[in-house]
């Protein structure tokens, strides 16, 4: 099912996001750049503050793999984080670099702009819509460039953004660039193939230091690819008032299609989630699927434009174990996001002093195991 | 949807763009240069001339493979780049010529191609090495540039019109120098792009260093006869797969068939012809791969320089080992290694016992 602009304008409308008419531009959604940051993060949407166009999608690559699949081994992509020639850490994608590099991404209102891209056409749209939205006598820098596939093509993540808005409000860690597994799991003596979820949303443990430190609200959650930059948009400080409450690992994931057509495709990538037993509920999300036909699996569907939500008849093995060893695993891909807020320099002042070795022997493993280490009130002394 | 190398590369060569921009716009030539560059990397498929960052190789006419994002100076291809992190994410040896036939489009066509790729990365592996001080969850494996692409980038830079550089995606700013000096060059002010080019191959060549290519495969054959006994390639090779593992495993394998035949067809002495020799495939299942809609094997059969043989073209001297080689037509060897047979197959084409019908 190919969403056009008109029923896209609606759903974000329904959710409530205000639309503004612009003159020359047309509609557009309005979204604090708190809000923003997620739609650019989840749908690759460029921000118009260079000519060329930006997303904020894709700046936070640390874990490719889950820890669990991988025999309990950390398995580290750069991204947040970088290398430099002599394979030493250097600063990737963190807080400081980004507000220095674009700093119209976390502060005032954005718009968002959706533009149709007819079937055929180049996407690369971005320096013409530029200077439109300059010509009209607008700032391009406060808006956020959505390019709609007439054809459907690339929609997913949209799905992707409506069901992270639904879990951040029920206070929990969401990411549509999910770690699982690549090729395949030993698992109780049967070797699983792969495939990789397109929605994830978790809980442990590490949600209470998060609110007690402010990074979370005392009831929402965030989307992961926006704790390395928060303090770009919070004042990171000690609530006096905290109480810890106890959290449970809880595993949600989701499997996208755009439309019902390709069910039968989503039950078998569901069925693999379920194989490894470490999700607690797997769903799928398809605008136009109010029932997978599955008892496993529940459904997200657009119901008048607006996200429902069907639970499944019934619960899904866990195992324990499993969840326990990924709970650790979490919780050190949250210390590693957070650690994007560090000054960079003052980062690797501590890793010096910690490991006692000179700037250029500091490695990625030596800042991972740091995050293997520390405690996130420690953590925070960094920011 | 995961993590992919995609995204991360085209954010890195958008902030490459930025930064190239202020330069240029301190020297007024900042307006000189676009950048042609995709959220989604379905729409780089597309020929350059419509819009796309991909490139026909213009001896056969065969498309290759698609780029990241391309510069463009008044309507031309000035700097095209394909980028990958392969070298860290698990890539440690044929797999890295997958995109070999991506710079080699530019570079045939007589424009800068760029292969932005760390040289020496380090994969985070189950099955690697526990570094010192550390927690041992966390294991590593070096993987360092494929030579074969290296030889093989070096080798079209020399004898094509355009160039094949490979440049370390550790070092930004080497892309950025490069794609300011060739502005310049075109635009006639006193620039450096050949010393840069020249710096650029010259670290190619210290990574490279005595490294001779395919010295320790065991497919590669550097003396092949005819049936007469007539010395007839000097750079060829078997290729081992059977039917089954080339119509039903994964593009990549075709993929990287043909990144090496690429690197062997330009590396190789320019008087050699070339020998892609199927050894398990008979005359029915090349008519039917020949058939195959699919740019990798479209490439091979359609390549002058390419002459395409199977089990059937072979004459062997000895027919026990004819046999051994037809018995294992149907064999995974993947699952079941054949390495003493290849290698003695091998020895029998480089000293003639088998020959080209």
């Amino acid at each position: 099912m190919a969403l056009k602009k008109t029923e896209l304008l609606n759903i974000f409308n329904l959710i409530p996001f205000d639309l503004l008419e612009l003159k020359g531009i047309g509609t557009v959604i309005k979204m604090e750049a708190y809000s923003a940051f997620d739609f650019s993060a989840i749908t690759g949407a460029n921000y118009l503050v260079e000519p060329i166009g930006v997303t904020m999608k894709g700046r936070n690559e640390t874990f490719i793999h889950r820890a669990v699949f991988q025999e309990g081994s950390y398995i580290y992509s750069p991204g947040l984080f970088e290398r430099n020639i002599n394979r030493s850490l250097s600063e990737g994608n963190s807080a400081d670099k980004l507000l220095r590099l674009y700093p119209d991404v976390f502060s005032g209102d954005k718009y968002i702009l959706i533009n149709e891209i007819s079937t055929g056409s180049n996407s690369n749209i971005d320096i013409n819509v530029y200077n439109e939205i300059e010509k009209h006598g607008f700032n391009p820098k406060n808006f956020v460039l959505y390019k709609l596939f007439e054809s459907g093509q690339s929609q997913e993540s949209i799905y992707e953004y409506f069901t992270s808005l639904f879990y951040i409000k029920k206070g929990y860690i969401v990411e549509n660039q999910t770690p699982w597994f690549q090729q395949n799991y030993l698992y109780k003596g049967e070797r699983l193939n792969g495939g990789i979820p397109d929605f994830s949303a978790f809980k442990t443990d590490i949600i209470n230091p998060l609110r007690e430190f402010s990074i979370l609200s005392s009831n929402e959650g965030i989307l992961i690819n926006k704790i390395p930059v928060i303090k770009n948009f919070i004042t990171i400080k000690k609530k006096t008032d905290f109480t810890v409450s106890k959290v449970n690992y809880d595993l949600i994931i989701g499997e996208v299609k755009s439309d019902n057509s390709s069910i039968d495709q989503a039950i078998r990538q569901m069925n693999k989630y379920s194989n490894v037993e470490l999700a607690n509920k797997i769903y799928s999300i398809i605008p136009n699927c109010k029932n997978n036909g599955s008892e496993n699996f529940g459904e997200f569907y657009l119901d008048q434009n607006i996200l429902k939500i069907n639970e499944s008849k019934k619960s899904l093995m866990v195992n324990s174990v499993s969840q326990q060893i990924d709970r650790d695993w979490i919780n050190v891909n949250v210390k590693l996001n957070l650690l994007g807020n560090a000054n960079f320099n003052l980062l690797m002042q501590y890793l010096i002093n910690k490991y006692g070795l000179t700037k250029d022997e500091i490695k990625s493993f030596h800042l991972i195991d740091f995050a293997m280490n520390i405690s996130i009130p420690e953590l925070i002394k960094i920011i | 949807m995961a993590y992919t190398s995609d995204t991360r590369i085209k954010n890195i060569l958008k902030d490459i763009h930025i930064e190239v921009i202020k330069k240029l716009s301190k020297i007024g030539l900042g307006d000189k240069l676009t950048l042609r560059v995709f959220d989604e990397s379905s729409e780089d498929g597309r020929l350059f001339a419509n819009g796309g960052l991909t490139f026909k190789d213009p001896n056969t006419n065969a498309v290759l493979g698609s780029n990241d994002a391309g510069w463009i100076y008044n309507g031309n291809p000035l700097v095209i780049v394909e980028g990958t992190f392969g070298t860290e994410r698990g890539q440690f040896g044929d797999g890295q010529l997958n995109r070999f036939s991506h710079s080699t489009g530019v570079a045939l066509n007589g424009f800068i191609g760029v292969t932005f790729v760390p040289m020496h990365g380090e994969s985070y592996s189950k099955s690697g090495t526990n570094q010192t001080n550390v927690d041992s969850k966390i294991k590593i494996k070096p993987a360092k540039i494929h030579k074969g692409l290296l030889t093989g980038a070096i080798a079209i830079s020399e004898k094509e019109k355009g160039w094949f550089l490979v440049i370390d995606a550790y070092a930004p700013e080497v892309l950025c120098k490069l794609i300011i000096e060739s502005v310049k060059e075109k635009e006639g002010i006193k620039n450096e792009l050949q010393k840069t080019i020249d710096d650029i191959i010259s670290v190619m060549k210290f990574h490279l260093g005595s490294s001779k290519y395919g010295a320790r495969s065991i497919q590669l054959i550097t003396n092949l006869h005819d049936s007469g006994g007539k010395r007839i390639s000097s750079r060829s090779r078997m290729y081992t797969q059977n039917y089954a593992a080339l119509t039903t495993s994964t593009k990549r394998d075709g993929h990287g068939m043909l990144g090496k035949n690429l690197v062997e067809i330009y590396s190789g002495p320019k008087s050699s012809n070339y020998y892609a020799i199927f050894i398990r495939l008979r005359k029915n299942e090349i008519k039917l791969l020949s058939q195959r809609n699919s740019k990798e094997f479209q490439y091979i059969f359609n390549h002058p320089k390419v002459n395409v043989k199977c089990f059937d073209d072979l004459k062997f001297n000895d027919p026990k080992l004819k046999k051994v080689l037809e018995d294992i037509a149907s064999v995974n060897i993947f699952q079941n290694r054949q390495n003493d047979l290849i290698k003695a197959i091998q020895t029998a084409f480089n000293s003639g016992e088998i020959q080209i019908i």
